[in-house]
């Protein structure tokens, strides 16, 4: 399996699975042998969804699917999160992380894991409920994340 | 070929459970392709995926009677991450007035999961991250009312 990349464009070509995904707008096309085939499965993730905190949150939102709202803050450390993300993308295969958090400094590595996303050419994106964001927070987020945030809120 | 238009967040794939025996599946698939349609030619959404809804297996339907319960409960561990959530599960805040807590406490104890519903259902279906766009859900969720469950994963 061949890995190209370069600031825009990721693609990976094998004889049964390929992709060509798209940096700026994050639009993937994958295909199997060839264009009309669905490839069965991905040698390795093509995207992850990863809870970096949990627990207490301050908006609370009734329809959180995680239930976040009270209880301790529990948080991922930078070593773990960096543990899993190598482990992960030992094949190249994967493309964004979609971050599951709370509050937006809730994890003080959260910039830092974003940072170290980006740094290895994985797109990161967040859900917030956004009553927190400052301008600080605003900046490094269009900075470092894919095309949009997702608010989730009330 | 399998297309992901854009970035994914924390709960951007969908699961669907519809209870309304006049409706079958084609009928179900055909009316999710002309609110499709209608949006995108209103320049409400994208055209991205449309074409998928009837030939992909990312975007799946099922009859539920012609089909077997226990591959419906194979399909929930596989896709559906929280298969034994409550619907109209209510978050219990700690600030909470305490004869909230206990409305909220009994609602949660008898309301049904949603594997429980499903099994009950007409039509179950699932989709993928951002495979159908949240102006499709919202407008199927104002045409079927509450015959439709639409519940986001994670």
């Amino acid at each position: 399996m061949k890995v190209y990349e370069n600031a825009d464009m990721k693609s990976v070509r094998s004889e049964k699975y390929n992709y060509d995904f798209n940096k700026e707008t994050g639009r993937l096309e994958a295909w199997g042998k060839t264009k009309n085939d669905i490839p069965d499965y991905a040698p390795s993730p093509e995207i992850l969804d990863l809870e970096i905190s949990s627990g207490k949150c301050s908006q609370a939102c009734t329809f959180c699917y995680k239930e976040n709202g009270s209880g301790p803050s529990l948080n991922m450390t930078f070593g773990m999160f960096k543990n899993i993300f190598d482990k992960i993308t030992s094949k190249k295969v994967l493309t964004q992380i979609a971050f599951g958090i709370t509050d937006i400094y809730s994890n003080p590595d959260f910039f830092k894991m974003m940072e170290y996303c980006r740094h290895n050419g994985v797109i990161p994106n967040y859900t917030t409920s956004g009553f927190d964001l400052d301008e600080e927070a605003v900046k490094k987020t269009s900075e470092l994340c894919g095309g949009s945030i997702c608010f989730g809120t009330q | 070929m399998k297309i992901r238009s854009g970035f994914v967040s924390n709960s951007s794939s969908s699961s669907f459970i519809l209870r309304d025996e006049s409706v079958s599946v084609p009928i179900f698939r055909d009316s999710i392709k002309k609110i499709w349609n209608d949006l995108y030619l209103k320049g409400e959404c994208d055209k991205e995926n449309l074409d998928q809804v009837s030939i992909f297996y990312s975007i799946s339907f099922y009859s539920v009677k012609s089909f077997q319960k226990s591959l419906i409960k194979g399909l929930y561990s596989n896709e559906c991450w929280s298969a034994s959530e409550k619907i109209n599960h209510e978050y219990v805040s700690k600030y909470d007035p305490f004869f909230v807590k206990i409305k909220k406490f009994i609602t949660n104890t008898f309301s049904k999961t949603y594997l429980q519903e499903a099994l009950k259902a007409d039509i179950f279906g699932t989709s993928q991250e951002n495979e159908i766009p949240y102006e499709v859900l919202k407008a199927l969720k104002e045409k079927y009312g509450s015959k439709l469950i639409i519940h986001h994963l994670g």
